[in-house]
């Protein structure tokens, strides 16, 4: 398995990537469900710090995986419409948009709302704007929504490699797995 | 002897210095009270935006703060920090400072042109009495003989007034130390005549 990717096969870079992103998209999102739903307390700001750790993480880890795409190739869709490789695109934008978004309007409303961050509590990240209530309030709304509509793509999204791999019983999945 | 002698010297500025009626009162608009507590390990500031500090030789040092004026530059957290759990501003709305004692700080007189001193007393915050001690410097106004600054620093545990309780008493996320900081602005008060 090398490194780079190949019109057949993902490198191992890249499936690294993707599924430690993978885990941590599924650790994240309940984590926030869950912290947002615990009255004030000293586990609601430290599960938010975790939060807030993860979510940065991801950011850097799509940032990565953005330039990694750029500097290489991607595989190609197998036997795929026009159609196909357009909705399929069109996903995978989405998800990058999505693992940029987020973090980014989290890392806004926390840095609104006069509130430091201490990434995995080893390094303060600096503050993206000072105390502002209405920008606040616009990054909690972007972070809701978009955290809704990342549901939505990546049920599409796992819904789409398990109908290629039981149904098309392509190399789709296979492509990303060891 | 010697500790005696210190304790009549901060006496003999304010006193001797200017008349034995003289009475000084912070000018809100020119002063500070912020105070800096500790966030996951970071530092996170608020300030009392409503407070008074009145100095007069017989009574000496009367500071006075509305605790509901806490603002830490969000909704939420002056929502919270006015709680129960907190500072309960609904029950202990106004914290006092008093003292009747300024000792000099020699050392710090020492060091600069400013009068430095400790005022020794005891702080009332949310029903609990505590004797603190506060330095301070006293900067008169070179082009204002009629205006002084005051500034200083502490720090106080939260815990020592039962500010964060329950499960923040832990002081996990929210340290226990609170750095408390002012630079207040005094005007010198002109006497009433006597009629």
């Amino acid at each position: 398995m090398g490194m780079g990717n190949t019109e057949q096969q993902w490198g191992w870079p890249s499936k690294l990537l993707h599924w430690f992103t993978a885990l941590l998209i599924l650790i994240q999102i309940p984590l926030g469900f869950y912290a947002d739903d615990l009255a004030n307390s000293p586990l609601k700001l430290e599960l938010f710090g975790w939060h807030k750790s993860f979510g940065i993480l991801i950011l850097m880890l799509a940032i990565m995986r953005l330039l990694w795409r750029m500097a290489g190739s991607i595989p190609t869709l197998p036997d795929a419409s026009f159609i196909q490789r357009r909705l399929a695109n069109l996903g995978h934008s989405l998800l990058y948009g999505l693992m940029l978004v987020l973090p980014l309007s989290g890392w806004i409303m926390s840095s609104a709302a006069n509130r430091p961050i201490n990434w995995f509590w080893i390094m303060q990240l600096p503050a993206l704007t000072g105390p502002d209530k209405a920008l606040k309030e616009i990054a909690e709304e972007v972070h809701e929504v978009s955290v809704i509509l990342l549901l939505v793509v990546l049920g599409v999204h796992i819904g789409a490699a398990l109908w290629h791999h039981f149904k098309l019983r392509d190399t789709v999945l296979k492509r990303m797995w060891f | 002897m010697k500790y005696y002698l210190k304790a009549i010297l901060p006496s003999c500025f304010l006193i001797c210095h200017s008349s034995s009626a003289d009475q000084w009162q912070s000018v809100l608009t020119d002063s500070q009270l912020n105070y800096e507590v500790t966030f996951q390990g970071l530092p996170i500031e608020g300030r009392f935006t409503e407070f008074s500090v009145d100095y007069s030789p017989a009574e000496k040092l009367l500071v006075k703060v509305a605790i509901g004026s806490a603002d830490m530059s969000d909704d939420e957290l002056n929502s919270e920090i006015a709680g129960v759990d907190w500072f309960d501003t609904g029950r202990f709305g106004e914290a006092i400072f008093s003292s009747n004692s300024l000792v000099i700080d020699s050392y710090g007189a020492e060091r600069s042109s400013k009068e430095n001193f400790i005022a020794e007393g005891s702080l009332n915050l949310k029903g609990v009495s505590e004797p603190v001690n506060v330095p301070f410097d006293w900067q008169p106004d070179t082009q204002n003989p009629d205006r002084a600054t005051m500034s200083g620093e502490l720090v106080l545990k939260r815990s020592d007034f039962s500010i964060g309780i329950g499960d923040w008493s832990s002081g996990d996320q929210i340290g226990i130390d609170v750095s408390v900081g002012f630079t207040v602005v005094m005007q010198r008060q002109l006497q009433e005549p006597h009629n």
